[in-house]
């Protein structure tokens, strides 16, 4: 699939903002899944300086400052990228869940090292007996992990209930666990959590999501929303995205901008700013799909 | 006589004093040099040193505890003496140690070679707070991250030296090792000079001239700041001493800015750029925008200048993750794999739990090791819940290291009139130099009464000792400390003055003039209390009441009101709870003090201090007698006289000074108008003449006053000197004229065209003040006022908030603090 995604956060101040420093993280990456043709990051009012770089994560990161005073701020990002779905061996062949746990812990490769750093503790989640117990009845001695991921997630659409209204963003993981409402940020940190406190290696993807418009009806634009979802590592099989919102294994509906440990590595805007009063934010996301490019190729 | 040889040490340690080698001659001639001197003298010299390193405001914060307010630092007036063929084989090590830790936080913060080949484990990289992500392939400056290192080191009981604990983060101390110095070689200082003790200065000068080489712009003068919390800090009084002592800038977050991928240091003139950041402010809170934590505190964007290369930070930012004691076991294999050396001084025997083996030998000598988090935390675990930390280590393991209980070789310290034996251990400190790593040659070495584990030991503090590097021959006596008595250090020239700074020498000035002030009027009403006779009337008194506290005056009609006054007038003195009182107002004096700290000289800052220890000690003694008040009050003022003296006297014409004096100006100009407003426009009939002789006292005017008439008292010529004098330096017209001379000679934006603000205001107070009709204003109406005085008064009076306000917008302003934006949840996104 071919996707044109549009992401717009605007900044609204009550007062003048003197100075301000941003930081933005919106840039799709590269996967063995995804390629990205056309990629670009606008800040309004222009910048005094801009930079970028590529962090720990290999994510790619904007920064800018503003030195004069500003009531608005608008960070538009728009990327053109290819995306299909992982083809992968039959997922009953692949190995149990406790034999990617064991490869982890003995990061004998490289990969398994890379991954390890996703097993601990990190700013939004902890591991605890209690959130194990989320996950246990999907992983039953010598399940794949493949399958006991897809029962996972598919249980816990069942059990949870989306709610923009239950949540905020420092709502913690536990109250998440107690009232069983939230949004995809609360699903996937949960879900990190659970999956880590089993010992596998879990991190935080950030992205969007194609939404498919009721039948009969036009494609809203500006109606969808930016995403994310958990990724979780097996031996042999590489990172295996998991979307426990939708309860389902990731395809080609989902676009990868970045991961982390948690929302924390991977804040798609953030910033320190002088002034400013009020804070008022509107995001717009827009994710158009694109006829496909000629299949021969 | 060797008072040494039989004092009581313990039998199962190393003793420094009783060692064989070169050291005991020194030890010798130290114990001759004592025993000499007696008890009661080395009791007597250990006092004067006490009450040395309170004047100069040694103070420091053992606990971190924020709210325990200052301890006062403690030096035990005999040092510890090792000789330098022992300590130069101690410091090749520790200089070993500092290449090993400043190569492994390239590679853990590069390319991660060691953990790919399992010289250490990743879980103590990847589950350690301190191992911050965004530093990951920061450039360092001149590729070393390691610049300034601190290390404490003990000797076990086979003699040897062990390193206790590695500082790459924050080396706190060094400070306290040089005045612990100051004090001591002019305490013993025959003993000192004849002792060839190896001098500190050539260690600092090695330290200074590193950071001038990494300034990332080629320049001649690069500008070095030292990065502080402030005075909250537990050791912001060596910030301020070290920062004096090398010439640095020492400065908050918020004295500085990032724009366009440069730090600024906002400076009266305008931003400055800066090249070299020396932090004492811990890795996680030095960038709030990648770091996370409080935007009001670090520096907001400065990863990415260091990304940029344009400013160099020492230590590197996330030099803490080496700080952990679960990577000592690691040492020896880590050393032989950078250096291909053995590690040649060995740690204190440490065990990490998520090794299986090691684990299991803590598991089974619990009872002989101390059990800590291996990052950080809550010290050491009680060792009662053997069950409980069993089951604890066993559901994180790689979370908990025990070190072994090393008995700290025994040191002879003096309590009170005699030797007792005490435990030693010691930091000392490395700096970079071009040929490799330096190390001090001496160190903070500290004296403790008994201790269970090393860690134990560090976190109790104990008394300070100074310690002597001795040599056979004579050493070199280079130093970098200006002559004593030299000038308050304020300014190299126009612009060199961080605003901050300059505010809080605007407000120095304003209190300290504020505190004079206020102890005029006090003394002033408690003599006339004290010689008022049984029934006297003296209702103007009431007024001097109302000058102090800034309140309509009350009547005074029987004995009851006048003991009230005077309960008022000690209360206003000594009660802390008195806002705006005696005690609140030095308080403010102390503060802004200890926040210029820096730029003003050890005499001043003396002065400061003992003027509020004479308040303390009066105010806990809780007997006020009115004469002793009086005596003290008197103390007081002799002391700011001082201040102001030293100020004028020795401090160069700079922006400093300029804002130091035109605080004191404007609040002087505040109380004259005060005064003149409470007691003068409605004089108590029949009082009009004791009203002008107290006014004239209080304003410190009756000389000049009686020199000029005589005795006669006139209220027009107690007006014209006090307000329209401009010879007279307490008239209210050379306050303005001055502040007016200040206003002219300080910075201007380039381009601005006619006169600023805070000149604007200044012409009218003084126009307004020259155009005064003497004999007009002081004529009493019939019905005994003088409206004329009181409108001029409060027209001017008016002005002083307007002037204050359009100074600090112009020159002082912090503008707003910096605080996080808001962000946006992953979340929007519902069920297909």
């Amino acid at each position: 699939m071919r996707y044109r995604v549009r992401h717009r956060t605007e900044y609204q101040y009550a007062e003048p903002v003197l100075v301000s420093l941003n930081q933005a993280c919106l840039t799709p990456r590269d996967t063995a899944y995804q390629r990205v043709l056309e990629h670009r990051v606008e800040f309004h009012p222009p910048p005094h300086s801009q930079m970028a770089w590529t962090d720990s994560f290999g994510n790619r990161q904007h920064q800018c400052c503003f030195s004069e005073p500003h009531a608005t701020m608008l960070v538009d990002a728009t990327s053109v990228v290819d995306v299909v779905a992982p083809v992968r061996p039959p997922a009953k062949q692949a190995p149990a869940w406790e034999d990617a746990v064991r490869a982890v812990r003995n990061h004998a490769e490289a990969e398994t090292l890379d991954a390890l750093q996703f097993v601990f503790d990190s700013p939004y989640i902890r591991r605890a007996p209690e959130f194990r117990a989320l996950a246990e009845p999907d992983f039953a001695p010598g399940t794949p992990l493949p399958v006991a991921l897809a029962a996972f997630a598919a249980r816990f659409k069942r059990e949870f209930t989306y709610d923009t209204g239950a949540t905020n963003l420092n709502t913690a993981i536990d109250a998440v666990l107690h009232s069983r409402r939230g949004v995809c940020q609360d699903f996937t940190q949960l879900s990190i959590a659970a999956l880590r406190s089993l010992g596998l290696a879990a991190r935080y993807v950030s992205g969007y999501l194609r939404t498919i418009p009721p039948p009969g009806k036009p494609r809203l634009v500006g109606a969808d929303a930016s995403h994310c979802w958990v990724s979780v590592y097996s031996p042999g099989w590489g990172w295996i995205d998991v979307d426990p919102t939708n309860g389902c294994l990731v395809t080609d509906q989902h676009i990868t901008i970045a991961w982390g440990r948690d929302y924390a590595d991977v804040t798609p805007v953030k910033g320190v700013i002088l002034g400013g009063g009020a804070q008022t934010i509107t995001v717009g996301v827009d994710v158009e799909p694109l006829p496909d490019p000629d299949p021969a190729i | 006589m060797d008072i040494f040889s039989d004092y009581p040490s313990a039998p199962d340690c190393f003793d420094e004093a009783r060692a064989d080698g070169p050291v005991r001659a020194a030890w010798q001639r130290l114990g001759e040099h004592l025993a000499a001197l007696g008890g009661a003298e080395l009791q007597r010299r250990e006092q004067a040193a006490l009450r040395q390193l309170q004047e100069n405001g040694a103070t420091y914060n053992v606990h971190g505890d924020a709210f325990g307010g200052d301890h006062p630092w403690e030096l035990d007036i005999i040092p510890f003496i090792v000789h330098e063929s022992e300590w130069n084989t101690l410091a090749a090590g520790l200089a070993q140690r500092a290449r090993l830790l400043d190569l492994l936080l390239a590679d853990l913060y590069g390319p991660q070679t060691v953990l790919r080949e399992g010289l250490l484990p990743p879980e103590i990289v990847f589950d350690n707070p301190a191992y911050l992500r965004p530093c990951h392939n920061l450039p360092a400056p001149g590729g070393r991250h390691l610049h300034f290192y601190g290390v404490d080191i003990a000797r076990g009981p086979d003699g040897g030296w062990r390193v206790l604990g590695d500082l790459p983060q924050i080396p706190a101390g060094a400070g306290y090792v040089l005045e612990n110095r100051l004090v001591l070689s002019r305490l013993l200082a025959d003993l000192f000079r004849d002792s060839h003790v190896h001098r500190l200065a050539h260690f600092f000068q090695q330290f200074r001239e590193h950071l001038a080489r990494l300034s990332p712009r080629r320049t001649d003068a690069p500008r070095l700041v030292k990065l502080s919390n402030g005075p909250q800090d537990v050791t912001y009084f060596e910030h301020a001493f070290l920062a004096r002592y090398l010439g640095q800038t020492l400065v908050e977050g918020e004295d500085l800015a990032v724009r366009e991928q440069t730090v600024w240091l906002k400076m009266l003139g305008g931003l400055q750029p800066v090249d070299v950041i020396v932090r004492r402010i811990e890795d996680a809170a030095c960038d709030p925008l990648e770091l996370g934590g409080p935007a009001a505190r670090g520096l907001p964007g400065l990863l990415q200048v260091i990304r940029s290369g344009h400013v160099a930070v020492v230590n590197a930012v996330g030099a803490g993750l080496v700080e952990s004691e679960a990577i000592l076991p690691f040492l020896p294999g880590l050393c032989r794999h950078f250096l291909s050396e053995d590690l040649r001084v060995p740690s204190v025997g440490t065990w990490w739990c998520g090794d299986p083996a090691q684990r299991e030998y803590v598991l089974d000598h619990l009872d002989e090791l101390s059990v800590l988090p291996a990052f950080g935390g809550n010290g050491v675990l009680p060792a009662a819940a053997r069950s409980q930390l069993a089951a604890a280590i066993a559901e994180a393991p790689h979370r908990f290291i025990a070190q072994e209980r090393l008995r700290f070789s025994t040191v002879p310290s003096l309590d009170g009139e005699r030797i007792a034996a005490r435990r030693l251990f010691l930091r000392t400190f490395l700096t970079l130099t071009p040929d490799g790593y330096a190390v001090m040659p001496g160190g903070l070495a500290r004296a403790v009464e008994s201790h269970s584990g090393a860690h134990e030991a560090v976190a109790s503090g104990g008394v300070s000792k100074d310690t002597w590097v001795v040599s056979d021959a004579p050493v070199s006596e280079f130093s970098l400390l200006p002559s004593r008595g030299g000038a308050i250090e304020l300014s190299r020239g126009g612009g060199d003055l961080p605003s901050r700074a300059a505010d809080n020498l605007f407000w120095l000035g304003r209190y300290a003039e504020r505190t004079d002030a206020m102890i005029r009027i006090a003394r002033l009403l408690l003599i006339r209390l004290y010689e008022r006779p049984e029934g006297a009337a003296m209702p103007h008194l009431a007024s001097y009441a109302a000058a102090l506290r800034e309140a309509p005056p009350t009547s005074l009609n029987d004995e009851e009101d006048y003991q009230a006054l005077e309960a008022a007038t000690m209360a206003f003195l000594f009660d802390d709870q008195v806002p705006g009182g005696l005690r609140q107002t030095v308080d403010s004096v102390r503060r802004v003090a200890g926040i210029a700290r820096d730029r003003l000289s050890a005499e001043t800052w003396r002065m400061l201090n003992r003027m509020e220890l004479n308040l303390e000690e009066m105010s806990r003694s809780r007997r006020f007698v009115a004469g002793d008040v009086v005596d003290m009050l008197d103390r007081m003022l002799i002391r700011l006289a001082a201040f102001a003296g030293t100020s004028l006297e020795s401090m160069t014409r700079g922006h400093g000074w300029r804002f130091l004096d035109a605080g004191r100006r404007l609040e002087r100009a505040v109380q004259i108008l005060t005064l003149l407003q409470k007691s003068l426009i409605r004089p108590p009939t029949d009082h009009e003449l004791a009203a002008l002789d107290d006014v004239l006292q209080i304003a410190d005017c009756s000389i000049t006053y009686r020199r000029r008439y005589l005795s006669s008292l006139h209220a027009a010529p107690v007006l014209d000197l006090l307000l329209t004098d401009e010879t007279n330096p307490r008239s209210l017209l050379f306050q303005l004229e001055a502040l007016a001379d200040h206003l002219d000679h300080l910075p201007r934006d380039a381009g601005a065209v006619g006169l600023s603000e805070e000149q604007r205001l200044i012409v009218r107070a003084l126009t307004r003040t020259r155009l005064i009709d003497i004999t007009r204003i002081a004529d009493l109406s019939p019905s005994g006022e003088r409206m004329e005085l009181a409108a001029v008064l409060q027209e001017i009076i008016d002005l002083v908030p307007l002037l204050s306000d359009a100074l600090t917008r112009h020159y002082l302003s912090h503008a707003h603090p910096a605080r996080q934006l808001d962000t946006v949840r992953l979340g929007g996104a519902g069920p297909l």
